[in-house]
């Protein structure tokens, strides 16, 4: 494609984007107001810090993660963590002996009440299909080299249910606080694809 | 490997560098809308269940899979397909209705910001 091309339909999806948003308005479905604050939202409140709080209290509080393994739609909810793709969300909980990673084959679904919007890989055709078809491989391109005895459980987001991932809490954090574990938690062990490493101590 | 070291305290640990979160949610401002006019009508119950929009996402997507790289439409261009056909099978717009406002839009009969 040459460069006018580009230009030119990089125009055309901005003309339609804008075609379609000046009609639902003129019918009433729409107010921008609204677009801009569910835009804010996605940006701003929605992410991983959500479902980092989750595992924190999961790690910290032996009732709660009971409640979650058990039903975790309606105990995710007693955080007020609701709405569009958190309707049905089932946690699984990696162990020494099974590790869990979650996929979505035919699109891009994903908890976003706990995670917000999927990083651009998730989305993306190669991992969709490879860490069905080689789950291994995939989490050692990652860096998480798992032994052979570790079972490793793949879960696809392709119907209602949305699937979150409880990591392991790493060891040398005994006494930590739920907030202060939460800060360890990362994006990607929720997603399944890496651990939580141990904290390293700063050299003096 | 695993540090058995329960001595150290939170505000002591390196930061991870593993932790990679923060490419942009869009790359452009029409990605953001379009994806916010497609939740907010589901929210409002313009259609009753996220199935409707996401049954014609997949098929884009597998769509888009089966072309060779450099055609392959990217992620928001196979939401704002979705979208719009969604809008049009659902009733809410017609065909007719997009490429006549896309063509005031190009010829500057209409404008908006």
């Amino acid at each position: 494609m040459s460069i006018q091309s580009i230009q030119k339909y990089e125009k055309s999806v901005e003309i339609r984007t804008k075609a379609l948003e000046s009609l639902l308005v003129e019918a009433g479905l729409v107010s921008t107001d609204a677009l801009e604050a569910i835009i804010k939202t996605y940006e701003n409140e929605l992410g991983p810090q959500r479902g980092a709080k989750v595992v924190a209290k999961a790690w910290v509080d032996p009732a709660f993660k009971e409640r979650l393994l058990r039903d975790g739609t309606s105990t995710i909810a007693e955080l007020g963590y609701t709405g569009l793709q958190g309707e049905h969300i089932v946690v699984v909980e990696n162990t020494p002996k099974v590790h869990n990673v979650i996929v979505c084959t035919l699109c891009s679904c994903y908890p976003w009440p706990l995670l917000g919007l999927p990083p651009k890989w998730y989305k993306e055709a190669p991992y969709r299909s490879r860490i069905v078809s080689d789950p291994r491989g995939v989490l050692k391109e990652f860096g998480l080299e798992l032994d052979d005895d570790v079972e490793i459980r793949v879960w696809d987001n392709s119907s209602e249910i949305r699937y979150f991932v409880l990591p392991e809490r790493p060891a040398g954090t005994e006494g930590w606080t739920e907030e202060e574990l939460a800060k360890i938690v990362t994006r990607d062990s929720m997603i399944g694809v890496t651990k939580i490493e141990p904290p390293v101590k700063k050299p003096v | 490997m695993a540090q058995q070291n329960s001595k150290i305290t939170p505000d002591e640990i390196l930061p991870n560098p593993k932790r990679k979160e923060e490419e942009p949610l869009f790359n452009a401002l029409w990605e953001a809308r379009v994806f916010a006019m497609a939740v907010h009508l589901y929210e409002k119950g313009v259609y009753h269940d996220w199935e409707v929009f996401r049954d014609r996402f997949i098929s884009e997507i597998a769509v888009a899979e089966r072309l060779p790289e450099e055609e392959r439409p990217t992620y928001y261009e196979n939401w704002l397909s979705a979208f719009e056909k969604t809008l049009i099978g659902e009733g809410i717009l017609t065909e007719e209705q997009i490429n006549q406002r896309i063509k005031e839009l190009e010829t500057g009969k209409i404008k908006i910001c």
